[in-house]
């Protein structure tokens, strides 16, 4: 190789055709391929499909209105069993005709399977509020002190994430709505709605979760070449952050968002079931369970069993879906180094 | 040195084929990989990414996890061939008669436990004899290793080691049972060129003092000149030459050798311009078709495309892989087996051309 | 263009603390790392100068602290006449268009989650340049680093190592800098791609008028690329000289036992191997006197006590400057043999001695190959 050639020989010693790199897949075509090899993870995505499709289509799926007290027939009383025809009054206390509660009805005789709908609305709005708000800001806060690391911003940032931390969930938002009482709160000529207050406060002892999480995935990522790249080709900490560092972390967030609907779920009933939650009309699985609490023993199962199947059911599927997303994500699998 | 041995070899592995079934597809990381190994003599396998030289090692202690398989081959250790030992079997040998030394001294010690007892484990693990007696041992091994201090090091952490330590660590863990072969894999590629001198000194000195016999695996040419008696260069999952050192060096036969040799820096020589190897190293899912090195090499001719030449004597003593290569008699009836065409013993006119084994 | 040298620096320090942790160091827990100490070097415009030295020696850490990814203690960095050291944030940003680096590990330093046409385009968003003409410019680019611009959507771990540290190089050369740092370039990749990138670098550096600042542990690989050589040992540079000068006459005694423990693909030079016993000491608790003393062959009473400055080297040619008391004491000319070498003729393409029936064979037969 003469060395004249020196400035123009340099692409034929590159790549021949048949050391081309391979066929081309997008990103999603890559995690498609992994995340569907494990059947679970399909079955926890179909679970939870079902789940928030039925919240978001409630009022066209739900027979009856959640609230409406049908009268039991003759002679008996409510909780009613599956398949009772109900009947059915109008605004002025006349029977109007019957109606089926296909899986019974409550002590008030509302249609379990409409508040069940119902209650899975609300369920999912408050799981999805809580695990929303949390990540939202302890994704920031984990952000901002994982880039600072070792500064001031970082201890301070994290020492408040301790503090947060150390506050058992449940109890913090006992104490917190009895402070402020449960129901919706007035603030002059400004209300906070209940359903805010509800997910701010079950919300808030998830916060560390998500920063400490975010803060280590960042760390992570500074250790990696890349960022120096762009600090070394002027890039702001901003720019750093949000375009270069954020899409790597993207991953292991939303598993952690994911893994973190679960308890949300678990949460938002514990709440309810003790009363601080949701109110009253206001459909809730765990309000449901709490009121049929006192006719488990007495025989009437289906009034507590569809609503906690319900519950289990979503967790179930969160669980099933975060571990298939985090296998499918999982940076070992991205399929760059053997 | 460049004439092999008479005696009967401690190793003798033939064929040897492992697969890794992924995702992507098969990946033939050993692809009928054949060498031997003599008593004493140090063997050095030398390959770049993708050669197949540390799967290969691992095949050799059936230490190949899923999804990857040892299809097929033989590993004769003194006559036995180890890929019908159960794993029982293949448990007492290893570390014992045949002993493995990996590349990273980060992660090949557990950090929860001193280095003495690491050692001492593995002395216990094969020999029935009292702590004490381990202990006192495991002494004697890390002063042999060159590790200074011995009796108060003995009780050191990983992380108190430096890197180098941590290696001569290794080594003594690997020595401990006074093994017969050693496989020494990219031992010193993690380390500092004076540290790697310093490795290769204790190992040369042990060689001695244990009469063991070592196979080295590396990417260095210039480790294998400093240390290796016999090469076999592994390019694509197998071996395409096989020599003395001395003979290697002087004049490699095959085109992926000779290319190596023309590309790497020498402290010798300041050109400024190297010459490269055109191309990439291969991907093991995807092997060029005939030889796998033919689309980076300079002698391709058409035959290369579709004839996958075995590895065959050249000359007494050492082998080559390439058709072009001289000394590599291809007969007739090996070419026609194989589905090439070879017409008559005679230059081939263009009369039969194209028509004859369709 | 003037003489001044394209980037001089001068006293630089870098020390790192050793605890981590804020409150740590507010209660004033520290061990200091004299990472980089006092080192002052010289780069002319379109020269190379390699810095080498074994891990520890603080060679990555003065290519960061003159980069300012690690912001230096001390010292001073003159880029073009302008202190580096000196310049604001938004300053330094506006700079940092005419100095860039190519790191090490290329598959660590593309964003794994980013096309490689991304990568590449990065730098001329963040400097605004070449508005509307971005996506010509990767595919230019790619071209010059020998890459073929159809896979400017693939992303890097579709790429082999060779591949990906060709994409690392064009978004260096993306913002069009007059100065590059090559921190080890070439040591993550095949022995058999390395010459590739090293003839590409060598290209690029006549082609765009490029000074380069190329850091390896690899002498070898430094005798190929530079023109004058810095080498490192526990934060210091020991001995600066030209390429030639060094290679043929290294003074240091660190540098001959770091010439010597290389280990050259010749069995003969091989075997030779020297060992230089002990290892680098820790920068927490560095030996008093010359730095390298518990390890010199040579070393005196004295140097225990005597920390050498870098000096001219007496009669020595090329800018020799070494920092060893007992410098004038050894005999000049002890370096590597400069053999008139015959490796290049030896393993030529020419000189394969193809087996003449086969080529014969060979030739005539290319038709029937395709049936396989």
């Amino acid at each position: 190789m003469e060395t004249n050639m020196a400035t123009t020989d340099h692409t034929d010693e590159a790549v021949p055709a048949a050391q081309a790199p391979g066929t081309h897949h997008s990103q999603f075509e890559m995690f498609w391929k992994e995340f569907r090899k494990n059947t679970l993870s399909l079955v926890g995505t179909a679970i939870i499909l079902t789940m928030l499709l039925t919240a978001l289509l409630a009022p066209f799926l739900a027979p009856h209105d959640p609230t409406t007290q049908f009268e039991a027939p003759d002679g008996e009383h409510n909780p009613m069993p599956m398949g009772t025809e109900m009947i059915v009054e109008n605004d002025a206390g006349e029977v109007v005709g019957t109606t089926t509660a296909y899986l019974g009805t409550d002590h008030h005789g509302r249609d379990i399977l409409s508040r069940i709908i119902y209650g899975l609305r609300t369920l999912m709005t408050v799981s999805l509020g809580v695990v929303g708000f949390a990540m939202a800001l302890g994704v920031t806060a984990g952000a901002i002190a994982g880039y600072y690391r070792n500064t001031w911003v970082d201890e301070v940032v994290m020492r408040f994430m301790d503090i947060l931390f150390s506050f058992p969930s449940l109890i913090l938002a006992i104490a917190v709505l009895g402070v402020l009482g449960v129901g919706s709160t007035e603030y002059g000529s400004f209300t906070l709605p209940n359903i805010v207050k509800v997910i701010a406060v079950i919300g808030v002892v998830y916060i560390p979760s998500f920063a400490r999480v975010m803060r280590g995935s960042v760390l992570k990522e500074m250790e990696e070449d890349y960022v120096d790249a762009a600090k070394s080709l002027g890039a702001s900490d901003r720019h750093i952050l949000v375009k270069d560092i954020a899409v790597n972390t993207l991953p292991t967030v939303v598993v952690q968002g994911t893994l973190y609907m679960g308890t949300a779920v678990l949460a938002s009933a514990a709440l309810s079931f003790l009363g601080l939650g949701i109110q009253p009309p206001n459909a809730s699985l765990g309000l449901m369970l709490s009121n049929a609490r006192g006719y488990l023993y007495s025989g009437e199962w289906w009034y507590s069993v569809f609503p906690g199947l319900v519950i289990v059911v979503t967790i179930l599927g969160f669980n099933l879906l975060g571990d298939g997303l985090r296998d499918a994500l999982d940076p070992r699998n991205d399929g760059g180094e053997r | 040195m460049s004439a092999e041995p008479d005696e009967q070899p401690v190793l003798e592995i033939r064929d040897l084929v492992t697969r890794f079934y992924t995702d992507e597809g098969t990946v033939k990381a050993v692809d009928g990989s054949s060498f031997d190994l003599y008593e004493g003599e140090t063997l050095g396998i030398v390959g770049e990414s993708g050669s197949g030289k540390s799967v290969t090692a691992l095949s050799m202690l059936q230490l190949v996890d899923s999804p990857g398989r040892i299809e097929r081959g033989s590993v004769r250790y003194r006559g036995d061939d180890l890929l019908e030992k159960s794993e029982a079997e293949m448990r007492s040998i290893r570390g014992n008669d045949i002993a493995m030394m990996f590349q990273d001294p980060m992660t090949s010690l557990n950090p929860v436990f001193t280095v003495g007892d690491q050692i001492s484990r593995v002395i216990k693990t094969h020999q029935d004899v009292s702590d004490a007696t381990a202990r006192e041992r495991t002494i004697e091994l890390m002063a042999d290793v060159g590790i200074p201090e011995p009796t108060s090091r003995v009780d050191n952490y990983p992380h108190q080691f430096s890197g180098g330590m941590r290696q001569r660590a290794l080594l003594a863990m690997a020595i401990s049972c006074e093994p017969d072969v050693l496989i020494a894999d990219e031992p010193t590629t993690a380390l500092d060129v004076t540290i790697e001198a310093q490795i290769f000194n204790v190992l040369d000195k042990l060689q001695e003092k244990y009469g063991m016999s070592i196979i080295l695996i590396t990417h260095d040419l210039g480790v294998v000149a400093g240390t290796c008696d016999r090469v076999a260069v592994a390019y694509g999952g197998r071996v395409v030459e096989r020599a003395g050192v001395d003979a290697l060096f002087e004049n490699p036969r095959h085109p992926y050798t000779r290319g190596l040799m023309r590309s790497i820096p020498r402290l010798t020589d300041d050109t400024d311009r190297l010459t490269p190897v055109k191309g990439d190293v291969p991907n093991l899912t995807d092997l060029p078709s005939g030889c796998s090195f033919h689309p980076r090499c300079p002698h391709a001719t058409a035959e290369c495309e579709s004839y996958d030449p075995e590895l065959r004597e050249v000359e007494p003593g050492r082998e080559a892989a390439c058709l072009h290569a001289r000394g590599y008699n291809l007969s007739k009836s090996t070419i026609e087996t194989e589905g090439v065409q070879a017409d008559g013993g005679s230059p081939v006119t263009p009369a039969t051309d194209g028509g004859a084994s369709q | 263009m003037s003489d001044d040298p394209l980037l001089s620096v001068s006293g630089l320090h870098k020390y790192f603390t050793q605890n981590d942790g804020f409150i740590d160091r507010l209660l004033g827990a520290d061990e200091t790392v004299k990472a980089v100490n006092g080192v002052s070097f010289d780069i002319e415009r379109g020269e190379t100068l390699g810095l080498v030295g074994e891990s520890g020696s603080g060679k990555s850490t003065t290519a960061r602290s003159v980069l300012r990814l690690d912001e230096p203690t001390k010292g001073t960095v003159s880029y073009d006449g302008t202190d580096l050291t000196a310049l604001s944030d938004r300053e330094m940003t506006e700079m940092r268009k005419r100095i860039q680096i190519v790191f090490q590990d290329p598959a660590s330093s593309l964003n794994r989650r980013k096309t490689v046409g991304q990568i590449i385009k990065q730098p001329m968003e963040i400097h605004g340049l070449y508005e509307g003409e971005r996506d010509a410019r990767v595919d230019e680019l790619m071209e010059t680093v020998g890459l073929p611009p159809q896979y400017s959507n693939r992303y890097p771990h579709e790429f082999s190592g060779g591949q990906r540290q060709r994409v690392g190089i064009a978004r260096a050369l993306a913002v069009d800098p007059d100065f590059i740092v090559a921190d080890e370039p070439v040591s993550a990749l095949d022995v058999s791609i390395q010459a590739q990138i090293l003839n590409l670098l060598e290209d690029l550096q006549a082609e765009f008028d490029l000074t380069l600042l190329f850091i390896a542990h690899d002498l070898s690989v430094i005798r190929h690329v530079c023109d004058r050589v810095a080498v490192m040992y526990l934060g210091e540079i020991v001995e600066l000289a030209d390429a030639d000068e060094l290679f043929s006459n290294p003074q240091h005694p660190y540098t001959r036992a770091l010439l010597g423990a290389i280990p050259q693909p010749v069995p003969e030079l091989a075997r030779q191997r020297q060992v230089l016993e002990g290892e680098v000491p820790s920068p927490l608790d560095p030996p008093s006197g010359c730095s390298f003393n518990p390890r010199c062959p040579e070393a005196t009473e004295e140097c225990t006590s005597v920390d050498p400055t870098l000096d001219d080297v007496a009669g020595a040619t090329g800018g020799h400057q070494a920092a060893c008391i007992h410098v004038d004491e050894f005999e000049v000319g002890a370096g590597v043999p400069s053999a008139a070498q015959d490796v290049d003729e030896r393993f030529s393409i020419e000189n394969f001695d193809a087996e003449p029936t086969l080529a014969t064979d060979g030739r005539g037969r290319s038709g029937g190959d395709d049936d396989r």
